[in-house]
């Protein structure tokens, strides 16, 4: 069996979870370089994967001076430092594993696409979802036949309060200007799952919502701008509040790990640490008062070569979790994410059916449901010409599929329907 | 207690709705008229309800000849007879309790709401949803600020296979020639829905969808136009046969049941008459073949003013059922029509309750979750001006509602986005 190497840059949460998985396949990947900033995150996996010093850098500009020296790079930076690394490690005529979104801009998705067909390069974009058992399962369904063509998709993709609070007012991708909008830094996965499941390209697309209630406006009376002054009237019963998420982690959520995972620079880091961090971070601001400018809501609704249509709702006004309902001439199948379950309805003999879905140690305790493993695991088989299955998606799909959510903010921003092949047009797509 | 009298126009499926619902209240309500074309009809409200001859009218325009003889008019007749009935009564003065949709276009309606203003007459549209428990449950745990202010709202309406096949492909709401679009004649109910619990005006809409499956080029290999005595080689597993619905029922659907009711021209009609009128009726054609023309699927997208937005997707290709989930800034809830409870999210203390919906005798067993007799008990309340609740909405509102609908048919047309201000004022409409 050929092993494949594979060099990481941006050893973070993403990093090491696909770090991780290829890890656990050791037949199959060798992890022999690492590029991040963080001392502490490049020292934990030289220890956890035995890279030699001289192939950790701080800086991914560093490793790709080296000539190519591994199979595959993994690029799992920061969403606006995407493009400068994929297209060099392309032209070095690396094999990509790239997290989504791909770029902040249609331009640099696009760019990406071109130069890695040009170079003949395999660029697969981390749509771990289409990885998962569970929308595996969901994708044979409907390759069965058994609800026959779809007609309509819904998908709501439940944020959730705190995971919105988290992610995009305090945190990381608080600005859409810094990352990609809402649409694509969060759900270019749901628009990407909704166009395979269709399996037809999209033609037209509608898209409404607004960041409406995390604002100045909204604050409660007397809240002060830092949360973390702990003097708010509501500090005991809101719930966003930091001291309540990032220290005493009232509602059992994952923040407070991700926090410590950001902000530790020494193994030892305790909840006085955090507070500190609290104090002079941005996860300290209260949530009416950040620099945020994401959408807390938005609706797209979408159009397919061929007449089916489908919608997706975001939002942060929820408890979280993913739904998807199908509707097809033969069928309906509903599907719930957060606890695998999906069921279908067929019209011939009119009856329910509870489909199971195979469950593996790694869709259970895995990252997303299965599908950081599902990715790693299909993408050996795909770059070693064997790929039987049908999650794997090349750079173009990928970027048609973020085109779709960069034209729902077009049409968000100008109160219109946009086009898809006019839209493509205009960036040369 | 003042009892009002009321006349039935249309005394079809609905008006026999209406009239047994207000007959359970003989206190309240008292029939003293009837009109209808179909004379089997006349005849079973004379049968039923103890109605005389002198009480039967063979035409609407019959009826409303007379002075005005009753408080309100029903007007159940079909949805292009809604408009010219509606509009004389409301010139004799009768208060209108008017099935939806209103009528088929945007200046009728318009019509009947400034008459009505014009008249001081209370106009009440069918919107039977407002007045169900669920419904009514909804709208009180979003008063209670329970869930905070609404941002979204996602609601389907999944009409189901063998209801779309029965009445938008082969039955009286299969074409626009006889129906209003689809958007309104089965979804002005939750436009009506959203609108209400969202309680903001309907800023822009935006529609996609079409007919895409029930045409000619999907019809399976062979089928013959007219399924009904065709033996078709598609018949074992189609479950829209004709005969496997209208004479078997074998799904144990409504739809025989309703099928007789339209086609019998007398009591004990049996099936082998039913068979008979299968040979040419509608009903009796392919639903690939029947000359329909109404969307099978569609979706709606709505923002609504201060930001929030909706989504509401309708179409044939599910079970059925009607679902709701509403998100909002201290939490969220989720509903099914057919359930017992409602599934609220609090945020503040991260917890899921479950609500359960109080439910009335009636809703049990009555129509549209006990909306039918819903309505009719708050309509009285509202005429006799004691009315304490929120469902009630006179015909502006639903007008309104309307015309949002109207506005998402000329989005879809278009591939646009509508501004409802704008949609109004071209039907110089003024919402109150």
């Amino acid at each position: 069996m050929k092993k494949l190497s594979v060099i990481i840059m941006g050893a973070g949460s993403r990093g090491g979870a696909y770090a991780y998985n290829m890890n656990s396949m050791p037949d199959k990947y060798e992890i022999v370089g690492v590029a991040d900033p963080n001392p502490l995150k490049r020292e934990k996996f030289k220890v956890n994967y035995n890279i030699p010093e001289e192939n950790c850098f701080s800086d991914w500009r560093d490793i790709l001076k080296r000539p190519k020296f591994a199979d595959i790079a993994v690029i799992a930076t920061m969403d606006a430092e995407h493009y400068e690394p994929a297209m060099q490690a392309i032209e070095l005529g690396y094999h990509l594993l790239l997290e989504k979104p791909i770029a902040p801009t249609e331009k640099e998705c696009i760019d990406i696409a071109n130069a890695a067909n040009r170079k003949g390069v395999s660029v697969i974009v981390c749509h771990v979802l289409r990885y998962t058992p569970f929308y595996k399962k969901i994708k044979s369904i409907i390759d069965s036949g058994m609800i026959g063509w779809v007609m309509c998709v819904d998908q709501v993709e439940g944020v959730g309060d705190l995971h919105f609070s988290h992610s995009f007012i305090r945190g990381n991708w608080h600005s859409s200007k810094e990352t990609t909008p809402m649409v694509l830094a969060k759900t270019c996965h749901d628009l990407d799952i909704i166009q395979w499941l269709v399996g037809k390209p999209c033609k037209k697309v509608s898209s409404f919502g607004d960041l409406t209630y995390f604002k100045a406006e909204n604050a409660p009376e007397g809240a002060p701008v830092r949360c973390s002054d702990g003097t708010c009237p509501e500090k005991d019963t809101c719930p966003y509040s930091c001291h309540s998420v990032y220290i005493e982690n009232k509602h059992k959520f994952w923040a407070k790990g991700a926090f410590r995972s950001i902000m530790a620079t020494h193994p030892d880091y305790s909840d006085e640490d955090i507070m500190e961090d609290l104090k002079r971070t941005d996860y300290g601001l209260c949530v009416f008062h950040a620099n945020n400018d994401m959408p807390d809501h938005q609706t797209v609704n979408m159009e397919f070569e061929g007449g089916a249509t489908a919608t997706l709702n975001l939002n942060a006004f929820n408890a979280g979790g993913r739904y998807t309902r199908i509707y097809g001439t033969k069928g309906e199948l509903y599907a719930f994410a957060s606890d695998n379950s999906i069921h279908v309805h067929t019209f011939s003999d009119n009856k329910d059916h509870s489909i199971s879905v195979q469950e593996t140690e790694e869709s259970i305790t895995g990252g997303h449901g299965g599908g950081d493993y599902g990715i790693v695991f299909d993408m050996y088989d795909y770059l070693n010409g064997t790929y039987m299955g049908c999650s794997v998606s090349q750079i173009s799909t990928s970027v048609a599929n973020h085109l779709i959510g960069f034209a729902a903010e077009e049409a968000r921003h100008n109160d219109t329907v946009v086009s898809m092949n006019e839209y493509n047009k205009k960036y040369g797509f | 207690m003042k009892q009002l009298s009321f006349i039935v126009i249309g005394a079809g499926d609905r008006g026999t709705t209406y009239t047994k619902e207000m007959l359970k209240m003989p206190e309240k309500y008292k029939m003293v008229g009837v009109a209808d074309i179909v004379s089997e009809k006349r005849d079973r409200y004379k049968r039923r309800f103890g109605l005389t001859d002198e009480q039967c009218y063979s035409d609407w325009r019959e009826i409303l000849a007379k002075p005005k003889m009753a408080d309100i008019a029903i007007i159940a007749t079909s949805d292009f007879d809604h408009y010219e009935p509606a509009m004389k009564a409301i010139e004799l003065g009768y208060h209108l309790l008017l099935e939806k949709p209103v009528a088929p276009t945007e200046r009728e309606c318009c019509e009947i709401a400034n008459a009505a203003k014009k008249a001081g007459v209370k106009v009440i549209v069918c919107h039977v949803l407002r007045y169900s428990p669920f419904y009514k449950k909804i709208k009180s745990i979003i008063k209670s600020g329970m869930i905070g202010e609404v941002m979204s709202i996602d609601q389907t309406e999944a009409i189901g296979d063998r209801h779309f096949a029965h009445s938008y492909v082969r039955g009286r709401w299969g074409n626009t020639s006889r129906s209003a679009p689809m958007i309104l004649a089965k979804t002005c109910h939750d436009i009506d829905i959203i609108q209400w619990l969202m309680d903001k005006k309907c800023e822009k809409v935006s529609s996609f969808g079409s007919l895409t499956y029930f045409t000619e080029e999907n019809a399976p290999e062979g089928a013959p136009a007219h399924c009904y005595g065709g033996d078709c080689p598609a018949y074992e597993k189609c479950p829209y046969a004709s005969e496997k619905i209208y004479i078997y029922d074998v799904f144990g659907d409504w739809f025989k049941w309703s099928f007789r009711n339209t086609v019998a021209t007398h009591k004990d009609f049996t099936d082998d008459e039913l068979r008979e009128v299968l040979k040419t009726s509608d009903y009796g054609k392919c639903v690939f073949h029947a000359g329909n023309n109404l969307c099978d699927h569609q979706v709606m997208n709505m923002q609504f003013c201060g930001g929030a937005t909706a989504q509401l997707t309708v179409n044939a290709f599910n079970a059925g059922g009607r679902y709701t989930r509403v998100y909002g800034t201290k939490g969220e809830l989720y509903a099914r029509m057919s359930d017992d409870e409602i599934t609220v999210y609090t945020c503040s203390d991260n917890k899921k309750h479950a609500i359960p919906i109080q439910e009335m005798e009636e809703s049990i067993t009555g129509g549209h979750g006990g909306g039918d007799s819903g309505l009719v008990s708050d309509f009285y309340d509202y005429l006799c001006e004691s009315y304490g609740g929120f469902s009630v909405a006179d015909i502006d509102v639903s007008v309104y509602n309307h015309l949002i609908g109207f506005a998402a048919e000329e989005a879809r047309h278009t591939d646009t986005v509508v501004s409802i201000d704008n949609f109004c004022e071209k039907q110089k409409f003024e919402s109150k």
